[in-house]
């Protein structure tokens, strides 16, 4: 189904701190994990994806290490940190007050 | 190893990336995603070109992962910048000041006179290499700037000067004069040496220094350096500063760039 590119971008931090917050998941991993998830709905684009989970990292909200994977191969795996787990449930709490917010505009009727 | 190599190192490269480990990092990164792909297809039951097809489809444009990657490190790259100028900047004036104080030795002792009569004090003769060092520079700096337009280029350079001369003049008044010509000069020598004509560099530099010496000197009353020995020292250090400047490049500027 396709999806508002723009809606998305705003709220890629929050979904990949969210699914990380689970358990450590490398890249591919986490666009599978998402598409099902989602049923589909969500398709992660690689080229979103990496920078993404760079920036997050950069600003110290998640770690890496390279490890085996389940298929045997070497794997950057991604992780949240405390600060990522903190960030991570503050964006939710921003989200649903947003969310909230948005919903009583559109579903209220003029009085 | 995928065949998409060639994409991932198309990205690497416009990313611009400023250290190896995070173009090694994130070229591992793509390529492990890309055979992850490649084994989905595959398993899939599809066809090489359509296996290849599916993987550049899922991946992106190039251009605008590339874009991506340098946003999230466009802090570093202007950081390294900043401590490779400040390296460019003191190892060239290390380097200026030990050719010109060569220069002026030798002359001193060539021509027996006192090294005092061929400088202008310690403290005037740091400030003057410093100028120097700092015209030459602005002047390569608006080249990268502007690396294709001249005219911007020397325009840059020369709104520089305007406002080191500004800021030198509200700061020590008339003892500004001589830093802001040796800071204009050494600016306007760069610029000479774009033209890669030794008779226009000779030209250019000579009238320079004689209508400077000639505009200075009631002012300087006969003091400092003789102005055959500023054009030698000028010259002398241009040309170090053009050989320091074409290994900055080589060894920083490319790889950042590159």
């Amino acid at each position: 189904m396709p999806f508002n590119r723009e809606l998305l971008k705003g709220s890629i931090a929050l979904l990949l701190l969210r699914l990380l917050s689970e358990r450590d998941m490398y890249g591919y991993e986490i666009i599978q994990e998402a598409a099902r998830r989602s049923e589909d709905v969500f398709e992660f684009k690689e080229g979103t994806l990496y920078p993404a989970l760079h920036q997050l990292h950069k600003r110290g909200y998640l770690r890496s290490e390279w490890r085996l994977g389940a298929s045997g191969k070497q794997r950057k795996y991604y992780g949240l940190t405390a600060a990522g787990r903190k960030q991570a449930q503050r964006g939710e709490r921003d989200w649903h007050l947003f969310t909230q917010t948005v919903n009583a505009i559109l579903t209220r009727t003029k009085t | 190893m995928t065949r998409h190599y060639p994409v991932i190192q198309q990205i690497i490269a416009l990313a611009k990336l400023p250290h190896a480990r995070y173009r090694l990092d994130i070229e591992r990164e793509l390529r492990d995603h890309l055979e992850d792909l490649e084994d989905e297809a595959r398993s899939q039951g599809h066809d090489e070109a359509m296996i290849e097809r599916i993987t550049a489809m899922r991946l992106g444009n190039p251009q605008e992962i590339a874009a991506a990657f340098a946003s999230v490190y466009a802090f570093d790259k202007w950081m390294r910048r900043a401590v490779a100028c400040t390296i460019l900047l003191l190892v060239s004036i290390a380097a200026v000041s030990l050719v010109v104080g060569t220069v002026q030795s030798i002359a001193a002792l060539l021509i027996r006179i006192p090294f005092a009569d061929v400088s202008d004090g310690f403290y005037w003769e740091v400030l003057g290499l410093v100028a120097v060092t700092l015209g030459y520079c602005s002047a390569y700096l608006a080249e990268r700037v502007f690396p294709t337009s001249f005219a911007k280029a020397a325009s840059l350079s020369f709104s520089l000067t305007i406002c080191v001369a500004a800021g030198l003049f509200s700061a020590i008044q008339v003892h500004a004069i001589l830093p802001c010509i040796a800071f204009a000069d050494a600016a306007f020598a760069r610029l000479l040496q774009r033209v890669h004509l030794p008779i226009v560099w000779l030209a250019g530099t000579v009238g320079l220094i004689t209508m400077m010496a000639l505009a200075l000197r009631p002012l300087l009353a006969g003091q400092g350096p003789p102005p055959w020995l500023l054009w030698l020292g000028l010259t002398v250090s241009c040309a170090v500063l053009r050989r320091i400047v074409d290994l900055f490049e080589k060894l920083t500027l490319g790889r950042i760039v590159a």
